[in-house]
């Protein structure tokens, strides 16, 4: 726990604010303003911070109140964590400031990045029943930088196709020989429709989850959870929560973080994602 | 004289061109800086600019001439991935004209509707062609012209390239761009700062979150009248009507939530208003945070700009000089660009103006 308040309290700016005194102004005192200064407020200042923008908020609040002590990009990035979590591996969280704070080849967020998703944790009632459904979205943006989030994935055990049985319902291996005739009952009895796909079948979520919600069978009850996944970074990959807790260290900080190749990014993006 | 003065005018123009004493980049938008490229990143482009080490984004840059010789095309269709050649001789002059074609020139001279020139391998004495089919001309002490935008520029240099070399480098690749030999290698530690983005806005961004901060504070003032007891009842339903007027149709929604709940109340906005003009108290205080986020503008896939603005507020109602009921609110409060036009002594005049959207109110305390 020492050495994690050593990386994350690497300027004695921190332990200075710890103990800032809560002079009130008006009716929200200076440490409210302050703790909602430091707060990670949005992804928007997420990425600010990351990147060491000098308009970043914090920075301006800095340069306000405390102009003798200078905040760098890595000392910002700091702030990115979530300081509570004492299982942090800090060599890990090190290598990656050294990585992404490489003077030579620093390394930068940005919104309209390609490989950033947001993962809405649902509740949704499906044919009556309360059922968790994860969705995951990503910016499309044109050349014009015109942007959307827009729909990727879906993660709703609750979504799947009937079992493959042994039944009567298929294409018998002469089928050729009247025309495929027996492909009417397909249609006839579309419940059976399983047995008429090719074993491996399996459908796509993305097309389920909107065939479903075209039908006007999935109805969104709440979205219990936001977090997003960060995976442009070389060889890295991070995921952000939000923190809602009184105190500086809140708001959109860095929750995870792990060493991650290319292929190793390609299973997560399948896996974890449920990208197509 | 009738011809020295285009030349002369040519002349000063060409001196600005032909400085290479730094790297040079274009942008798409037609900007043309003066720097030193460090990196050519995946997506970002790092350069160097009166000792302050910038960014910005690939996608907005039509092209870098660094002044090793080296020079970066990055185009629509290659997606994220860009051309990189080389000026490759210095016997002769390369006229790229708007086809992609190149023409190998032993002399040129340009004048202001046409480029004459001989050419390298053609026998007659001078030819000519006409201004507008030239895109540009990359001369052999490796400086060069553009007679189009940057863009078109980039495209044409692009076709020519397609049909004659020049190595196609990958999105997913790092460049570091080559030091010249005078030059040092970059320098470490830079200082971070980063290129306005969304330079293609139509309005003024600080204006535009000027105009979001004043709604917010707008629609605040308003729910301190209708909460207020002492406010009568016409005035609070004529400050709801005046409220609404603040967003962009009654569909707008807030939804409230806190930390100690997890189920959120969503209100069309004339609901909620409705809702707090029956919370009936003596005085309303409501005070802000002096630190709001306000977030870049940005353009929707429907044509329509969006921002958004962050902030605290502490809500008191009071009943009898007691503090009756208190709050701290997160609010976040997206708001839409909306442009109109309107006649002002017979004309036409086109104005812009911010209109709240949704809010999100999050309770915490």
């Amino acid at each position: 726990m020492v050495n994690l308040l050593k990386i994350f309290s690497s300027i004695a700016l921190f332990t200075y604010l710890s103990f800032s005194s809560s002079t009130v102004r008006g009716q929200i005192s200076f440490g409210q303003s302050q703790n909602f200064a430091f707060q990670v407020k949005q992804v928007d200042e997420f990425i600010e911070r990351f990147n060491g923008q000098k308009n970043t908020v914090l920075l301006e609040y800095m340069r306000t109140y405390y102009p003798e002590d200078k905040m760098e990009r890595y000392e910002l990035l700091t702030t990115l964590f979530n300081h509570q979590d004492s299982t942090w591996d800090l060599n890990l969280v090190k290598a990656f400031l050294r990585d992404v704070n490489n003077p030579e080849q620093p390394t930068y967020l940005d919104y309209y990045d390609q490989d950033w998703y947001a993962q809405l944790d649902c509740e949704v009632i499906y044919r009556g029943q309360n059922q968790p459904m994860s969705l995951f979205l990503a910016i499309e943006s044109s050349p014009d930088l015109a942007s959307e989030w827009v729909i990727k994935g879906v993660k709703a055990d609750f979504l799947c196709l009937p079992e493959l049985e042994n039944s009567k319902n298929m294409l018998n291996p002469v089928s050729h020989a009247t025309d495929f005739m027996n492909l009417h009952k397909l249609f006839e009895q579309p419940e059976f429709a399983r047995g008429y796909m090719h074993k491996n079948f399996q459908g796509n979520l993305l097309t389920l989850f909107y065939h479903e919600l075209s039908e006007d069978r999935l109805k969104l009850k709440e979205i219990r959870k936001i977090s997003y996944h960060f995976l442009q970074i070389r060889n890295w990959i991070f995921t952000v929560s939000q923190f809602r807790r009184p105190g500086r260290n809140s708001g959109w900080l860095i929750d995870s973080l792990s060493p991650m190749t290319e292929a190793e990014k390609s299973r997560y993006r399948l896996q974890e994602l449920f990208l197509d | 004289m009738k011809k020295l003065l285009p030349m002369l005018a040519l002349c000063i123009l060409w001196n600005a061109l032909s400085t290479r004493a730094a790297d040079i980049i274009y942008t798409k938008s037609g900007e043309r800086l003066e720097a030193k490229v460090h990196i050519v990143g995946i997506n970002w482009i790092n350069y160097e600019q009166d000792g302050e080490v910038l960014h910005i984004r690939k996608e907005k840059v039509a092209m870098i001439f660094s002044e090793n010789g080296d020079y970066y095309v990055f185009e629509h269709s290659l997606r994220d991935g860009f051309l990189r050649a080389s000026f490759d001789n210095d016997y002769y002059h390369k006229l790229i004209d708007k086809d992609g074609n190149m023409i190998p020139l032993k002399t040129c001279m340009v004048y202001r509707d046409r480029v004459q020139y001989s050419h390298l391998l053609e026998d007659k004495e001078q030819q000519s062609i006409p201004i507008e089919k030239v895109s540009m001309i990359l001369y052999r002490d490796k400086s060069h012209q553009f007679f189009g935008s940057s863009s078109e520029v980039a495209k044409n240099l692009l076709q020519y390239h397609k049909q004659n070399g020049g190595e196609l480098v990958a999105s997913n690749e790092h460049q570091r761009v080559k030091a010249s030999e005078s030059e040092g290698k970059p320098a470490s530690a830079p200082a971070i700062s980063f290129e306005k983005k969304n330079n293609t806005l139509p309005i003024d961004e600080a204006e535009f979150k000027r105009k979001a901060t004043l709604r917010t504070e707008e629609l605040t003032n308003y729910i301190r009248l209708i909460s207020d007891k002492s406010t009568p009842a016409l005035e609070a339903n004529k400050a709801i009507d005046q409220a609404v007027q603040l967003f962009v149709g009654e569909e707008s929604v807030v939804e409230v939530s806190s930390v100690n709940r997890v189920e959120t109340q969503r209100y069309q906005i004339r609901n909620y208003l409705q809702h707090l003009k029956l919370l009936k108290y003596d005085k309303v205080e409501i005070t802000w945070a002096e630190v709001n986020y306000v977030g870049d503008i940005r353009k929707g896939t429907d044509g329509n700009y969006y921002g958004y603005v962050s902030f605290v507020q502490v809500f008191r109602g009071f009943k009898d000089g007691e503090v009756l009921y208190e709050d701290m609110t997160e609010k976040r409060v997206e708001v839409m660009f909306k442009g109109y036009s309107k006649f002002e002594k017979g004309q036409k005049a086109d104005h812009w103006d911010v209109l709240l959207s949704n809010i999100k109110v999050e309770q915490t305390i």
